[in-house]
């Protein structure tokens, strides 16, 4: 029998073998389109325009003539004056410039944009079909009372919880996105600092003087350092360990949104690690996004400048370097938006694209495309928003 | 990393192919015949009904076999307007549905879960199946709850005078059924069990590889399917008759693993249970000639039960660590209902049918999870989470429908459904007219134009395309609304001598269908599970071709479907996109030859375009980069086309009692054509980007018998 079945399951293995991968191209799946990324609102008119080429075959090619392209943006029907900005007017206002077959563009509308404002953009290029889409700028969000709150993170550490109250209760079908900023002054004393050279020896930098092995205090020669760190948290509500399908988008959409683009690299890389940690960690501090309750996100920053114990000091060997901290602040604004259903849809298969293991291998549907541009790709989603004022956290924390 | 997967492939082809070409195992002859599906052509001729295919049980049970058992889905899927999905799985996406919105009744009752293994087989044991009815459009007033599709199963009686039965053994599972009468002429009964032996020889080859690993580690696993269908008639008079009917099918599977040693004990535990048990008492009786009328009482239940656990535990010096984690998912639906229907014939131009129908619905979904962790000098740490809930909802429904026989040989079938959907939260009401119209032009040609509505009020909530036990029903809420349909079909069908030749034509509207729109995920969400859906909307249109020889000795079909099926999900994609079943071709050539008083010859060849799947499509070049790929639309690929040949050879032969043995070699996937399952990007050596598909389905032969008496 052996004799038999081990050729078979030879012959068989062999036939199969090769058979598994099925090489098939792709080269028709797409058409060269224009895409467009614009999200309008009251502050911001820059969009970025480009000439997106198959992703298949001929490829990364800086070819595209915008010469012959045409860009047309109506608000209410009324034309918006378009202009391309220089590259110092670029630099100087922090857009993305990439270059090659993408550009950056300004739609200067008659009127500052308002709440309903309906904007229709197309876009049309050399040898493709003209790009057309429209959004609305939604309702203006606005914070009625923040409120802090001290609170122990399950970690021990210390925070202050932050909630931001609306004017209204946040109903289905509304979508808001939410980002922090927080602005930390640190204050440290150290000695002049060392660095190492390749081989590992200490060295001192030139014209640094050696300490003095006076005690108690003053020591001499410490420098005083003052940095100011701004830091952007873009918080959304994260699922628990267990379940996955809590992840419910449907209250925030996590944006990067800076200078009216969305940001290069939109959202976290590492979406499991965010999931098992439920937070957005940046630097030392932690946003967390616990719940939407009626009107009101709730999160908690955490924070911690007690200075440091100088008592230790007294053993100082007076060589080893040291850092001190002395001191520090840390001051949070919050800015709450109100997306388009549009732009909250793009976000959210962005979001969901850091999930698309199953999907990639046809189990579940695709989460992660999203444009509302007719015959063209991208996105052309409004905005509007609204700043809380700065709130000194060291300060709320010391009350 | 792709010498890997090229390996592992490989392997689980080849095991596939190996594991049938090794099996000892037999089984009758009853097997599919996977497109050899011919409509009963006078039953063609006279009903008014388009898309409507009768299947007798001996169809059902000829054929060529996967596994060696026969399977009432996977014959559908071979008709025309019917799409199959994932290779193996019992998808039915029919005319551009999305394959949980098709009907299934086993003697009236309506049936939510019909798969075993994961979609690998159907839960529908040809050895009692009687006949079905299975439309795609045109659907009769009397149907109601689904958008694409009724399959109307009909369990066979008992033999009222004599006992036969037949026994089968296939490369997965065995068979018994036994059928006679319990007083003669009077009460009979029909029972038939089918059960998986996988188990049998996994469970020994587990436990002797455990022996030789001295239990450590001791691994656990085995999975069995098993289904049981019962049916007791009594005929109380020439025009009362009774049945009970029940049907119960289970799955389980079980997986696990223990390990110890000096320090430290791991134990992991994965364990499933689902199925079906759906029980029904029905009395049909005559009134009057011209009057009957059929009462049915029913309860079913569907649901299932997934979970694991891990126990850890570790002595060290410093004492114990201990971790304990349990998840325990449960979802279940139940009904109970009646159904009360009447056949009325007033006059020789009218058959009119009527009825009410009400249903209790009760949708429990609970998601249980534990976990507890101690470390030494520090207190334990304990966390639990438990979500879910429970949905009751009532729907009654009404409907009439007449058949009119008009002059000029036109018949017309004119009905209407009304049903009431009430939840806790709200309740909708829906009417759906109902029409089919048939034009006899001559004795055989016709020609029939129907329009239908149908709403569906239970969604399938799961985040997979595949058959998984932890998918759920829930019913329609105020997040998540009822769907509907509206279809036009139409079409030519002419019957001259031994040929039967259809040409049907369909335009199919879907409203407020639901498409899963959270994070990719095994387990579907349990809490505002409508938040992790979208509302869209699908259309579908396409021809039907189906050309038929019946002769004595030879049978040939050919079927041909050339349809669009499209969906707009606006949270996808703002614009009609195609769905991911959209085979624009599908044909298939079935025949069987009969060249003697032993044996009998099958074959099925299935080709449709590529199911689709979505690849990034743009790019956009920078001065000194490339921008990351761009998607643009859902299901922009085709993946490449599908085709595939299944023969089998039956062999029977009679012994001296008139019991047959039956004998047969089925082989699927003859030329061992590995179709794509699915597919990603990959790159050559130059950095160029290809699709790259992987066929998992290798040829699999398969050797069974089967003993009637």
């Amino acid at each position: 029998m052996k004799r038999f079945l081990y050729p078979v399951i030879a012959c068989v293995l062999l036939l199969c073998a090769p058979a598994c991968e099925i090489h098939f191209d792709l080269d028709k799946i797409s058409e060269a389109k224009m895409y467009v990324q614009y999200l309008p609102s009251p502050e911001s008119s820059v969009m970025m325009i480009a000439y997106a080429e198959p992703a298949y075959g001929k490829e990364g090619e800086v070819s595209y003539d915008f010469s012959g392209s045409s860009l047309s943006v109506n608000v209410n029907g009324k034309a918006a004056d378009i202009r391309y900005p220089s590259s110092e007017e670029i630099d100087e206002n922090g857009w993305f410039n990439y270059g090659g077959n993408c550009r950056i563009a300004l739609a200067q509308a008659p009127s500052e944009l308002k709440s309903g404002d309906v904007i229709d953009l197309a876009l049309g290029g050399k040898d493709v079909k003209t790009a057309h889409a429209r959004t609305v700028i939604p309702p203006k969000p606005s914070i009625v009372e923040t409120t802090f709150e001290r609170v122990e993170m399950p970690d021990s550490s210390e925070a202050v919880r932050v909630t931001v109250k609306l004017d209204k209760a946040v109903d289905d079908g509304e979508y808001y996105g939410l980002k922090a900023v927080v602005k930390t002054t640190t204050i440290t004393a150290h000695t002049p600092y060392i660095y190492t050279d390749g081989d590992n020896e200490e060295e001192q930098e030139e014209g640094d003087k050696p300490f003095t092995k006076a005690f108690p205090f003053p020591i001499p020669d410490l420098e005083i350092d003052t940095l100011v760190v701004d830091t952007y948290i873009f918080p959304g509500q994260l699922a628990t360990t267990s379940d996955l399908n809590s992840l419910d988008l449907d209250a925030f959409a996590n944006i990067q949104y800076t200078n009216g683009l969305l940001g290069e690299i939109s959202f976290s890389s590492e979406p499991m690690v965010l999931l098992g940690s439920k937070m957005f960690d940046s630097d030392s501090y932690s946003f967390y996004i616990n719940s939407l309750d009626g009107s009101a996100f709730t999160g908690s920053v955490g924070i911690d400048f007690t200075p440091d114990d100088l008592s230790f000091l007294k053993d100082w060997d007076g060589e080893s370097p040291i850092v001190l901290l002395l001191g520090g602040e840390s001051k949070l604004q919050l800015e709450v938006f109100r997306l388009s259903e549009e732009l909250y849809n793009y976000c959210k298969a962005q979001y969901l694209g850091n999930f698309n293991m199953l999907s990639n291998l046809g189990l579940s549907p695709p989460n992660f495309t999203y444009t509302n541009v007719h015959d063209g790709i991208g996105i052309v989603g409004g905005l509007n928003g609204t700043r809380s004022e700065w709130f000194n956290l060291t300060e709320l924390l010391a009350k | 990393m792709r010498i890997f997967r090229h390996i592992v492939l490989s392997f689980a082809a080849a095991f596939l192919t190996a594991a049938s070409v090794c099996a000892q195992v037999v089984e009758r002859r009853d097997t599919l015949d996977s497109a050899r599906v011919t409509a009963v052509k006078e039953k063609m001729r006279n009903t008014t009904q388009t898309g409507l295919m009768h299947i007798d049980g001996e169809k059902l049970r000829s054929g060529i076999a996967l596994f060696g058992s026969p399977d009432i889905i996977k014959q559908l899927q071979t008709l025309p307007g019917v799409a199959a999905g994932n290779e193996l799985m019992s998808g039915l996406y029919v005319h551009g549905g999305d394959g949980n919105d098709n009907l299934f009744l086993l003697d009236g009752v309506p049936l939510y879960n019909i798969t075993h293994f994961g979609g690998l087989f159907s839960s529908f044991n040809t050895d009692v199946v009687d006949n079905l009815d299975f439309y795609k459009s045109g659907f009769p007033a009397r149907y109601g709850g689904r958008l694409s599709s009724v399959v109307d199963v009909e369990t066979s009686e008992g033999n009222m005078s004599e006992y036969h039965g037949n026994f089968s053994l296939g490369l997965i599972d065995g068979r018994i059924q036994v059928e006679g009468p319990i007083i003669k002429n009077k009460t009979s009964f029909n029972v038939g069990l089918r059960r998986s032996w996988m188990d049998v020889v996994t469970i020994p080859a587990i436990a002797y590889a455990n022996h030789k690993n001295n239990n450590n580690p001791k691994a656990r696993g085995s999975y069995s399917m098993q289904d049981l269908n019962a049916r007791i008639t009594h005929v109380f008079s020439p025009r009362s008759k009774g049945n009970i009917i029940a049907y119960w099918g289970r799955d389980k599977l079980v997986a696990g693993l223990e390990q110890t040693d000096a320090f430290q004990n791991m134990d992991l535990d994965v364990g499933s249970t689902w199925g079906t048990l759906a029980l029904s008492a029905n009395w049909d009786y005559k009134y009057a000639d011209r009057l009957k009328g059929k009462l049915i009482g029913y309860y079913s239940r569907s649901g299932s039960d997934v979970g694991y656990g891990f126990d850890f535990v570790n002595v060290n010096d410093a004492g114990t660590v201990g971790m304990k984690m349990q998840d325990d998912n449960i979802c279940a639906v139940s009904d109970a209902g009646f159904k009360y229907d009447f056949d009325y014939y007033p006059n020789d131009s009218h058959h009119m049918r009527f009825g009410a129908t009400a249903v209790y619905h009760h949708y429990k979904t609970t998601r249980e999870y534990k976990q507890s962790q101690s470390f030494p000098g520090m207190p334990a740490q304990e966390d639990s989470n438990t979500v879910g809930g429970e949905y009751d909802a009532f729907e009654p429904a009404l409907y009439f429908e007449d058949e009119m026989f008009l002059a000029y040989n036109f018949t017309l079938n004119a009905g209407v459904r009304t049903s009431l959907f009430a939840t806790g939260q709200r309740a909708w009401a829906r009417l759906e007219p109902r029409a089919a119209l048939k034009w006899l032009i001559t004795r055989d040609i016709c020609a029939k134009l129907s329009y239908t509505r149908m709403s569906q009020y239970a969604h399938l909530v799961s985040a997979m395309y595949i058959e998984l036990p932890t998918n759920s029903w829930m019913p329609s809420t105020t997040g998540a609304g009822p769907m509907m349909s509206d279809q036009i079909a139409g079409g030519l069908y002419f019957t001259p001598g031994r040929f039967k030749i259809n040409l049907e034509g369909w335009y199919k509207t879907m409203h407020n269908m639901l498409a899963y729109n959270g994070a990719n995920a095994f387990y579907p969400p349990l809490v505002n599970w409508e938040k992790s859906f979208t509302p869209g909307n699908g259309r579908s249109y396409g021809l039907e071709f189906e050309g038929t020889y019946a002769g004595p000795k030879l049978e040939l079909s050919a079927y041909y479907t050339l349809s669009w099926t499209w969906r707009t999900f606006m949270a996808y994609y703002p614009f009609a996109f195609p769905d991911r079943n959209d085979n624009r071709h599908k044909i298939n050539l079935v025949g069987s030859w009969k060249p003697g008083k032993h044996w009998n010859l099958f074959f099925n060849w299935n080709y449709h375009s590529g199911n689709r799947v979505t690849f990034p499509s743009h790019v956009i070049a920078y001065e000194r980069a490339t921008s990351p790929m761009l998607f643009e639309s859902p299901y922009n690929t085709p993946l490449p086309d599908y085709h595939r040949l299944d023969v089998g050879i039956d062999y029977s032969t009679y012994n001296r009692k008139g019991h047959r043995w039956n004998f047969n070699l089925s082989i699927y996937n003859v030329y061992n054509h590995l179709n794509a399952s699915f597919a990603m990007l990959d790159t050559d050596s130059k950095g160029n980007y290809y699709g790259l598909a992987y066929g998992l389905v290798p040829i699999i032969p398969t050797l069974s018998v089967g003993y009637k008496f």
